[in-house]
């Protein structure tokens, strides 16, 4: 044997090994690609876990984030101070008129209900988290917060900020959880437009400005109509704010969400008693729904109602 | 003579060398903070992309095509993204640019800030394609590119800090 015939064969050996490693991990990362595809549970467990691991690391990487966005937001808060003032009055003038309109027509559901023998629906129970992180980007759009099976955070949870909907609980750690906000790719919010009561689909796109979908044909669409949860399919109870219609073309219906989620700090996480996924309805509920989609579908095109100008919002106590 | 090294010279060097790996890592935690900053959130630029690259060049060998995987299936599993998206998108990145790396060594900065333009835009466009086979639903293009751009804007910045950590804690190593 020739003396250099050994370092020749040790590099040839390396670098077969090095190309078969490459081989090895790009074939692992395509199998976790379907496995992601096959076997949801798996990887919901393993995400769950990570966000377990990571959230005390995460939570003190934010800390700094958002020391600042407080001591900016005082130092705009003092600049805004006058104009501020002026619009907390004017805010208040209408506020006012509308407590006494809200008064009059409690009175009278009462009233009513009363009439009817109507059994309310129970009361929803709700907790403040703090949102630890944000893991967006172009492809998912989802909050960390702070709270998990622990403090009995389960996953199909409503969670809400003071301005509307901002998604729901999609996997639940023991100390830590995601919220899947209603502008991710995967979120779809069965909503109804709060003045016309047609329904839709509030599908996210990864925009900040989510798309409404399976609106009925001869609808009529306007920007500024108000949307709100419909309560159907069983995850969410009706009557959440969840944005206003912001644009109405040919092809799209957009809606710009309530939510600020640059400034959602602590979110509040709403049982409601209901099932919340989609897999826990039984059979026949299952069919209705999937009925509706069919029956929305073949309706066809939406006659849309093409307003450049939102619509005014006026007080009428 | 050879001197033997005591055990914590032998720990020592053994940190150092995952150095490489912890500052991916963090980068990866750091895209899953909440920023405050509008809009910011929904266009974060993929810190771990540029650390990788910087590593694929500067040290291959203390940051090799294991670390990549363990790095994006990590990033995959905390932000929510299809399972071996960033994963793939960081090996293949790992693989490719260290195959380059003599091209870019000892080249000035600028050179490498357009090989990431460069390699940010094909990962950008790779990971688009990928979402969308995994998804079923195309995501905005012009959102994954600005994300994109920003991955290139920060880029600077990370490369100083790692440039810094290897003049510093990794200029004897290997």
């Amino acid at each position: 044997m020739k003396p250099s015939a050994i370092p020749g064969r040790w590099h040839s050996a390396r670098l077969l090994l090095q190309r078969f490693a490459f081989v090895v991990f790009v074939t692992a990362a395509f199998a976790l690609m379907l496995l992601g595809k096959a076997d949801t549970i798996l990887v919901e467990r393993a995400r769950t876990v990570i966000v377990d691991l990571m959230a005390p690391v995460v939570r003190a990487l934010s800390q700094p984030a958002g020391s600042l966005a407080r001591v900016a937001d005082t130092v705009r808060d003092l600049a805004n101070l006058r104009a501020e003032n002026v619009r907390l009055r004017t805010d208040n003038q209408q506020l006012l008129l509308w407590r006494d309109a809200a008064r009059r027509r409690e009175a009278e559901n009462a009233q009513l209900h009363s009439l009817l023998e109507f059994k309310p629906p129970p009361e929803a129970r709700s907790f403040a988290i703090q949102v630890m992180g944000d893991t967006g980007g172009a492809f998912a759009h989802a909050l960390l917060v702070a709270a998990g099976s622990h403090d009995n955070v389960r996953k199909g949870m409503a969670v809400l900020s003071g301005e509307g909907l901002v998604g729901r609980v999609a996997q639940v750690g023991h100390r830590a959880s995601r919220v899947v906000l209603i502008i991710d790719i995967t979120s779809r919010v069965p909503v109804v437009l709060e003045n016309t009561r047609t329904r839709a689909i509030l599908a996210g796109n990864n925009s900040e400005k989510p798309r409404l979908i399976y609106v009925p044909a001869g609808a009529r669409v306007s920007p500024g109509d108000r949307v709100v949860t419909s309560g159907h399919a069983g995850a969410l109870p009706p009557g959440i704010p969840v944005g206003v219609v912001s644009s109405v073309d040919d092809t799209v219906i957009r809606v710009q969400p309530f939510m600020d989620r640059d400034r959602l700090e602590v979110v509040r996480v709403v049982d409601y008693g209901l099932a919340g996924i989609l897999d826990s309805l039984d059979d026949e509920t299952r069919a209705a729904q999937a009925e509706t989609l069919k029956a929305a579908r073949e309706r066809g095109r939406v006659q849309r109602v093409r307003d450049t100008q939102p619509a005014a919002e006026s007080v009428q106590p | 003579m050879i001197i033997e090294k005591t055990f914590w010279q032998k720990f020592d060097l053994a940190v150092r060398q995952t150095l490489p790996f912890v500052t991916a890592f963090l980068a990866a935690l750091m895209m899953a903070t909440q920023t405050h900053v509008p809009r910011l959130n929904s266009l974060m630029p993929s810190l771990t992309l540029g650390v990788v690259y910087f590593w694929a060049i500067h040290r291959p060998t203390l940051f090799g095509m294991g670390s990549a995987f363990v790095i994006g299936l990590i990033q995959d599993l905390l932000t929510g993204v299809p399972l071996g998206l960033g994963t793939l998108v960081l090996l293949l990145t790992r693989v490719g640019v260290a195959s380059q790396a003599r091209f870019f060594l000892g080249k000035p900065f600028a050179v490498h800030w357009w090989g990431f333009g460069l390699v940010a835009v094909t990962a950008a466009l790779l990971s688009w394609t990928l979402a969308a086979a995994a998804l079923g639903v195309v995501a905005p293009i012009g959102q994954v590119l600005v994300s994109a751009l920003l991955s290139v804007v920060v880029f600077p910045l990370l490369f100083g800090v790692c440039d810094q950590i290897e003049r510093r804690l990794l200029a004897e190593e290997p």
